[in-house]
């Protein structure tokens, strides 16, 4: 075990995370008071599974989009590639960030007008949202594959001999020869809708529309972190500059902020981290 | 007689060894033809005992000392500084920013200026004007083309040789051509084999030939009787580790007469037309033409009836596979008019034609490269997955195809084993044997004997043979003249011309 962590960075930095995350906890259940532990479980738990959740539905609308997209180019159908294309085109020019804020904004008339009542609907709405606006990362790689395995002898020694091309595109080169590219993309897409996620919950709490309100929101980290107390923590860091003595109770007094900006941050770091050591170690 | 230079040597990559072969050897002052299986190791061993090997970041041990130590030895330093490797892929040994009659003229070729006498002896049929129009290029992907690539590389070579011979001791040395024929038609082979055993005949010196292409020894057997003395044949083969034996060229020469003799009693199909492929196919800006085995053009095409075998010849790059995956609907050609067992190819809607009625069906094709053909991630077991037959799945279906090209102990271990795994020929008869076991009307077999041992091309034949019993048609390309041949009346070889359409 301590040989495969060793070896690969990838895996030492998946390790590395989850150990992070569970010494937080502890750490957390020792100094931080019981409702404000919940919050950030909470807030923490919800995060990771819109995250999650996006990163599903991102990778199958991407799939779905690049099935119809590569089985029409084999027909040698240009109408609706070019349709699939102007499409996608049209998502990719609106900036992540505004298309998300838009969903929030659909999101918060659908709770106001009591259509999404349970936290968890609420949390896979959002996680539409996310997935809606990354989908297309997935899209492009799926393309990209069969574009690549349609270059060499690959698809057409296989289709020439009968074998479906559904099959040479879903098994062959998907399931057999892309595993690892497919991994690395669910990866930097899970950090990427993280990012985005804590992005609008902190653009909301400075107040940019009074429809959408954080209040109307299921708990997650953005919105943690843009609460005053949180504020309050993260401002508490510049003490230790004056008083380095301070830290004992940056990491005790001010835990709430803190704990929830350094799984934040940290969980960032290490998705980077594994995203970069699995180009290098399966050579993407 | 030369004496044997014996090497044992192993090579591993991050602590897994994957070469490792005791009692290699060949023997000084003569040129040693060394065949094998593609991907078994011999272009590997080659480069280490060259020198050539250090960049490739392995374990490597040679003769019980590491690589380094080797390299620094006196025999590896007169090898690399008095020797010359021509490498099978010719592109990586030419400097696209200089021309390439400077990169004959460099280094250590400086002081000898016969390039262009050397380059026209090996290429036959090309004039002065021509050559010195190939010599003043910087070298692209696309030109100069494939062979004319590697008779620039053999030049140096021969260069090189030259400039040994000139001097004046008898010092160690060693030539290596890996591959060295693959791009070239039989004419500019025969013309390179020519010169390196006429020239070695003048003042020997050790060279090492990797070939698959046996009928070099007929060829030698025919015309340079009188220097057999200075060949040696061995071969590289698997048996459970990697072995170097002698190989008898007697037992090549006896097997290719057998053959002859056997396809002199075959006679002209009868059977239904599997693929009747009209002349005038007009592609990529260039007319293609079917030349009868008389020298006309029948204005028929090209024929094949069930139960023949139609052999297609050509000079490498002018469009043998391309006439192949038109009829496989790959490429759509500006004009051509063709009909597979009594199909005729539409127009519009192609695709959904071949995808329901052609492909795997009434026709199927082996490409020429396996690496790239097969599911490489995939198991051998799984060599008949998605084929178009019934009981592809199961496991006596499984042995018993294999059993038809591999070694019957080894099928159980051997059906698990990743397809990356396995050597180059290994990887050929697989991609051989899932288009032969769709028995199509149709079948086309490009570059067929590709990286295959003697052993499995016998097998290849054989399989060929059965499918010709069994009425299928089947297309050959291929460079390997004398073995394909053997499988096809004279009346059903066919020259491909090349002409352009303005």
């Amino acid at each position: 075990m301590i040989k495969i962590i060793s070896r690969n960075k990838d895996i030492f930095w998946l390790f590395n995370w989850i150990t992070g995350l569970l010494l937080v906890y502890l750490w957390c259940t020792a100094y931080l008071n019981t409702p404000a532990l919940k919050n950030v479980v909470e807030a923490s738990v919800n995060s990771f599974q819109i995250a999650l959740i996006s990163t599903g539905i991102s990778a199958l609308l991407g799939w779905g989009f690049a099935i119809l997209y590569t089985s029409s180019q084999s027909a040698g159908k240009k109408t609706l590639p070019g349709i699939l294309d102007f499409f996608v085109d049209l998502i990719k020019s609106i900036p992540q960030i505004i298309g998300l804020l838009i969903f929030y904004i659909i999101l918060t008339v659908l709770i106001l007008n009591g259509i999404l009542k349970s936290s968890f609907s609420q949390l896979l709405f959002m996680s539409l949202g996310a997935a809606f606006f990354t989908f297309y990362e997935f899209m492009s790689l799926f393309i990209e594959r069969v574009n690549y395995y349609r270059k060499t002898e690959f698809f057409d020694a296989m289709r020439s001999n009968g074998i479906p091309e559904i099959r040479i595109v879903n098994v062959d080169i998907f399931l057999k020869n892309s595993l690892a590219h497919i991994v690395h993309k669910a990866i930097s897409v899970f950090g990427t809708v993280l990012f985005l996620q804590c992005s609008i919950d902190f653009i909301i709490s400075v107040g940019l529309s009074t429809d959408v309100s954080l209040s109307n929101l299921p708990l997650s980290l953005g919105s943690m972190l843009a609460k005053l107390d949180s504020k309050q923590d993260i401002l508490a860091i510049s003490n230790i500059f004056t008083n380095p003595a301070y830290i004992s109770d940056l990491l005790t007094v001010h835990l709430q902020g803190i704990s929830v900006a350094f799984v934040l941050i940290f969980s960032l770091i290490s998705i980077n981290k594994m995203t970069s050591a699995m180009l290098i170690k399966k050579e993407l | 007689m030369g004496s044997k230079s014996k090497w044992n040597i192993s090579a591993a990559k991050n602590g897994n060894e994957f070469l490792n072969i005791e009692g290699f050897e060949y023997h000084k002052n003569k040129i040693n033809f060394l065949f094998g299986e593609s991907g078994i190791g011999k272009s590997l061993i080659s480069k280490i005992i060259y020198g050539a090997a250090a960049e490739y970041g392995l374990e490597i041990k040679v003769n019980g000392v590491t690589y380094e130590k080797y390299l620094e030895s006196d025999i590896n330093k007169k090898i690399r500084k008095n020797g010359f490797f021509v490498f099978q892929e010719p592109s990586t040994h030419l400097n696209p920013l200089e021309k390439i009659s400077t990169q004959l003229t460099e280094g250590d070729l400086t002081s000898l200026r016969n390039e262009t006498e050397i380059f026209n002896e090996i290429s036959p049929g090309v004039s002065k004007t021509e050559t010195e129009s190939i010599l003043s290029v910087y070298p692209k992907t696309f030109r100069p083309s494939g062979g004319e690539k590697q008779r620039i590389l053999l030049t140096m070579a021969l260069k090189k040789i030259k400039i040994y011979q000139s001097g004046s001791e008898d010092a160690e040395t060693l030539f290596v051509f890996d591959e060295p024929t693959g791009s070239l038609d039989n004419k500019m082979r025969n013309a390179f084999i020519d010169y390196l055993l006429i020239t070695h005949s003048y003042k020997n010196f050790s060279a090492i030939f990797i070939t698959h292409d046996y009928s070099i020894i007929s060829y030698i057997e025919n015309r340079h009787k009188n220097l057999v003395q200075n060949i040696l044949y061995s071969e590289l083969y698997k048996a459970k580790t990697l072995e170097f034996r002698k190989f008898d060229p007697a037992k090549y020469l006896n097997w290719i007469k057998e053959r002859k003799n056997i396809s002199k009693s075959k006679k002209v199909g009868n059977g239904d037309v599997v693929l009747q492929f009209d002349q005038g196919v007009e592609i990529f800006g260039k007319r293609l033409e079917f030349i009868n085995f008389d020298g006309k053009k029948d204005e028929r095409g090209l024929v094949i009836r069930a139960g023949d075998a139609v052999y297609l010849k050509a000079p490498s790059g002018t469009g043998k596979t391309t006439i192949a995956k038109i009829i496989m609907g790959i490429y759509s050609p500006e004009k051509a008019s063709f009909t597979i067992a009594g199909l005729k190819s539409p127009k519009v809607n192609k695709h959904s034609f071949y995808k329901n009625k052609i492909w795997g069906r009434k026709a199927a094709m082996v490409f020429q490269n396996a690496d790239e053909s097969l599911n490489l991630n995939s198991k051998v077991k799984n060599i008949f997955d998605g084929l178009p037959i019934d009981k592809r799945d199961s496991e006596e279906f499984l042995k018993k195809n294999l059993s038809n090209f591999f070694d019957v102990t080894i099928i159980n271990d051997f059906s698990e084993k990743k397809i990356s795994k396995l050597s180059g020929g290994q990887k050929q008869r697989l991609n051989i044997i899932r288009t032969m076991v769709l028995s199509t009307p149709l079948i086309i077999l490009d570059e067929p004997f590709n990286g295959l041992d003697f052993e499995s091309i016998d097998k290849v034949i054989k399989m060929i043979d059965t499918l010709l019993s069994m009425k299928c048609g089947i297309l050959l390309i291929s460079h390997n003249e004398e073995i394909v041949e053997t499988l096809v009346l004279p009346s059903n070889i066919y020259h491909l011309n090349s002409c352009s359409c303005q």
